[in-house]
């Protein structure tokens, strides 16, 4: 694990340097097909292995507990400070401005994860292509 | 939804591949799996470092802004927590999934790679089916829940897939509390993941 964190943070220093050059785009355009192999070789490995394929139904039971026992549990823990946190009804204080600067450079960007997903492109349309929907 | 889509697809098309054994012997090898590895942390770097959202967070640090995300992350790992109690998991391995916070590929192939092909796959749908479960319950829950609960459901997928739906069912006035809140999450994803990975 210590390998592809480091990667994270050469990555990151290498995107601070480098912010004007094509390498941003070229990493970009990159992730989806990247992600798109390293699945297909995860599905390929699982495929392959029968006995993680006779489990297959039992995962999923698993998998569907831990979604909803992690959106429960969020639910609860936000309720319970609910009163402590800044929502739009209240006010904020500080940041809004900020993240809405972020929002319109984001929205400005031609692509790129985590481009907003409503934002409207010179045609008006929704871009739904947007590397942003990569989860 | 159109990519998460494609991404499933490709996973689906592996499975049957993989069940037919339709490459040859030593195509999908590990040491392959690694450099892709490597190579998609290193773009997520990239994407970190070029871009605005690492100032725009340093930027709008505050405390109380900062609890919201901080609650959902606690929420989600004491619920994932909580299913060590019933699976045959451990704490680390079911808290690993949880730390997806809905972003299933990532957490998936660090998981993988980390050596647990099973959990990696219980990763993957887990998280996908929390991207789904928070996309289809969203227009329901703010019925009964109050905005911040509302969002606090989707993890970290409230400023792309879910992020239209929460803000024509909660209106506009939330817009910058989802992306606040997915971008804090969206970061902290790999550093989480491998964090409890190194536990098992």
């Amino acid at each position: 694990m210590f390998l592809p964190i480091s990667c994270i943070f050469i990555g990151i220093a290498l995107g601070l340097l480098l912010k004007r050059t094509a390498l941003p785009k070229l990493a970009d355009r990159l992730f989806m097909p990247i992600v798109c192999a390293l699945l297909f070789a995860m599905g390929y490995v699982t495929g392959g292995n029968a006995e993680l394929m006779a489990n297959l139904p039992t995962l999923g039971l698993q998998a569907l507990l831990l979604a909803g026992a992690t959106i429960v549990g969020s639910v609860l823990c936000v309720c319970l400070i609910g009163r402590f946190l800044p929502s739009p009804e209240g006010g904020f204080k500080g940041g809004a401005k900020a993240c809405a600067e972020a929002r319109s450079k984001a929205c400005a960007a031609p692509s790129g994860k985590g481009r907003p997903a409503d934002c409207d492109d010179a045609s008006g349309r929704k871009d739904e292509s947007a590397p942003g929907g990569i989860r | 939804m159109k990519a998460s889509l494609i991404i499933v697809g490709f996973f689906v098309l592996g499975i049957v591949s993989g069940v037919f054994h339709v490459l040859p012997e030593g195509w999908v090898t590990d040491e392959a799996c690694i450099g892709l590895l490597l190579a998609l942390m290193l773009a997520i770097g990239i994407g970190m470092g070029s871009g605005d959202r690492l100032r725009a967070i340093l930027r709008s640090l505050s405390p109380r802004l900062l609890l919201f995300p901080l609650a959902t992350t606690v929420g989600t790992f004491l619920g994932a927590a909580a299913c060590a109690l019933v699976l045959t998991w451990s704490v680390w391995q079911c808290l690993a999934v949880g730390a997806g916070f809905a972003y299933y590929s990532l957490s998936s192939v660090l998981i993988s790679q980390a050596g647990h092909l099973e959990l990696g796959t219980v990763a993957l749908i887990s998280n996908i089916l929390r991207e789904a479960i928070a996309l289809v319950l969203i227009p329901f829950a703010v019925k009964f829940l109050p905005g911040h609960a509302v969002i606090s459901m989707a993890g970290c997928t409230t400023m792309d897939t879910t992020f239209p739906v929460l803000v024509r069912t909660l209106g506009m006035d939330w817009a910058f509390v989802c992306i606040l809140h997915a971008m804090v999450l969206d970061f902290s994803v790999p550093f989480w993941v491998a964090f409890y990975c190194s536990f098992f």
